[in-house]
């Protein structure tokens, strides 16, 4: 496979053979190296030939080997000649990240890490099959479905302004009808949960200030200061949702010409691309509330055992696997199509009516989470982006090997003894921190390095963890 | 001794898994012995977000009628342990 450089952070794989566009592939010498020890490049190139796909198939510099698109992925798709696919969004529908800022320095919460880790254990759910304290019956979770994060504030979960900073505002407009049976019974017993896998929650302090007007504006003032990251998805619900319609898609279209039948795909404007989508944002407004839910208690648990919550307004929630509806130029003419972010960020720079108004004069923030024990990044998104990626950066680290090489090479007390010397408190099962051990993933800070050489998410502080709590 | 309805389940169950999830993630079946069945996962879903959503995903598969009983990490593959609901 031949690969192009254009410049020290673009490669491109020319169109050849099926290939509808080119690839491009957006990383640093270093992070390429990384990209060629998997099947990622041949994922995007795969992408490349999917109908009706815009521009090019683009990887993140952050990509890795997915299910049919590589995690780390971008595709946007003409809305009448193109497709939509459940592998361009990836099982765990609307995983995303929600920022908290507070008016607290590191030095008044160290010495009450471990208590606030010991009551945020109570109060949110984590790990693998820790259901939900909040049963809901099948009617509440419709309405759940229906309205996403607006359910959570009219239940006394966090605020209206929460919403305002809030990717689509908290809700995408969904038709819950299309949700299967086995997909609400999953989701049932698991709103408000953090999960098992990657996903943390981590009390984390302001280490470094790239941009400071925009970091005012986004909240983060100094350094020091302390924030709260929550990392979750759409559990179950999500994964049912992405099986169900692999099925369906399969059944009514099959798989003939597609370069990898994890590409299983169905038109975009046809019955089931429609009702495909419409079950894909009910999942994401389950992840929403998830996020909701679970900000609610982290500020239940400030007040416990900080004192107060006073301050900790939200900075912003992103979403980093769903396939969208919005307007680009393509060949110098602004169209609508469906863009395809699987383990990437959107990042709309000053201007765009999708971005609040509270920001729309500075442009998105784009929060990339770092792996367990390294850093994370607040990032602010750019017309450049929108220009070269269809408004899309990176989304964290990206693994570069597998669990089970993890749990074979690395132990979990040894990696919360590690932790612990950096002064990060951890809680958590041992085999959990072994997986997500810090030297499983890329480099964060090449990555967020290559995407703001790029200019496709500009930085604007850097985070570091104090203490973690993992699912 | 083997209930041959539940172990029908089971082997319909890992039909229907791999024909939606191969080679994603691949179910094989073990063991099956006193309504406990091992079944082995393999496949690139190892190195996804929400591994243990997959084994969820035989269950539904078993419509609901086992439940997980144990996950072995066995370096390049699970061996999970269903049993059933009943038990």
């Amino acid at each position: 496979m031949e690969l192009k450089k254009i410049n020290e952070f673009t490669w491109q794989i020319d169109k050849q053979d099926s290939m509808r566009v080119p690839t491009i592939i957006y990383a640093s010498e270093k992070i390429l190296e990384k990209i060629k020890q998997d099947k990622t490049l041949e994922q995007a190139k795969n992408v490349a030939c999917l109908k009706g796909i815009q521009n090019a198939s683009y990887a993140m510099p952050d990509a890795h080997q997915g299910y049919g698109f590589p995690i780390g992925g971008v595709a946007a798709f003409d809305m009448e000649e193109g497709i939509i696919s459940p592998g361009g969004v990836g099982y765990d529908i609307n995983c995303g990240v929600r920022l908290l800022r507070t008016d607290l320095k590191a030095e008044d919460i160290l010495s009450k890490r471990k208590q606030f880790l010991e009551e945020i254990y109570k109060e949110v759910p984590a790990g693998v099959g820790k259901g939900g304290i909040t049963r809901v019956t099948k009617d509440v979770l419709m309405e759940v479905l229906s309205k996403g994060a607006k359910w959570a504030v009219e239940q006394g979960y966090g605020t209206a302004d929460d919403l305002q900073k809030t990717e689509e505002y908290g809700n995408m407009k969904a038709d819950i009808n299309a949700v299967s049976e086995r997909a609400l019974q999953r989701g049932i017993p698991q709103l408000g949960t953090l999960g098992a896998g990657n996903h943390f929650l981590e009390l984390q302090k302001v280490d470094q200030i790239f941009d400071k007007e925009t970091a005012k504006s986004f909240g983060v003032d100094n350094e020091g200061q302390v924030m709260v990251m929550i990392h979750c998805g759409s559990r179950g619900l999500g994964h049912q949702v992405a099986s169900d319609y692999i099925k369906k898609m399969e059944d009514k279209y099959g798989i003939e010409g597609l370069p990898d039948r994890e590409l299983i795909n169905a038109p975009i404007n046809s019955e089931l691309g429609q009702e495909y989508y419409n079950a894909m944002c009910a999942a994401v407004n389950f992840a929403f509330v998830n996020r909701q839910m679970i900000a609610h208690w982290t500020r239940d648990v400030f007040k416990k055992v900080f004192g107060s919550s006073e301050g900790m307004g939200q900075v912003y929630d992103v979403c980093h696997n769903l396939a969208k509806f919005e307007k680009h130029v393509v060949d110098g003419e602004e169209k609508e199509v469906c863009v395809h972010r699987k383990g990437a960020t959107r990042s709309f720079g000053p201007g765009r009516a999708e971005v609040p108004e509270v920001y729309r004069d500075i442009g998105q923030p784009v929060i990339i989470p770092g792996s367990m024990g390294t850093a994370s990044y607040v990032l602010v998104g750019t017309k450049k982006a929108e220009e070269i990626s269809f408004g899309s950066t990176a989304h964290g680290a990206g693994r570069v090997g597998s669990r089970s090489h993890a749990l074979r090479t690395i132990r979990g007390e040894q990696v919360a003894r590690d932790l612990a010397s950096k002064g990060i408190e951890v809680k958590g099962p041992w085999k959990g921190l072994a997986e997500e051990a810090p030297q499983m993933y890329k480099d964060i800070d090449e990555v967020v390095r290559t995407s703001h050489k790029l200019g496709i998410g500009n930085l604007v502080a850097r985070l570091v963890p104090l203490a973690v709590m993992k699912g | 001794m083997i209930n041959s309805n539940n172990n029908k389940i089971v082997i319909n169950a890992i039909n229907n898994y791999n024909k939606y999830r191969k080679p994603e993630a691949i179910a094989e079946l073990i063991s099956f012995k006193d309504n406990k069945s091992i079944i082995k996962f393999s496949g690139h879903f190892r190195y996804t977000c929400c591994v243990n959503d997959y084994f969820d995903d035989f269950v539904v598969e078993c419509n609901n009628k086992v439940k997980i009983k144990e996950i072995k990490d066995k370096k390049e593959f699970y061996l999970v342990e269903f049993g059933s609901i009943d038990k």
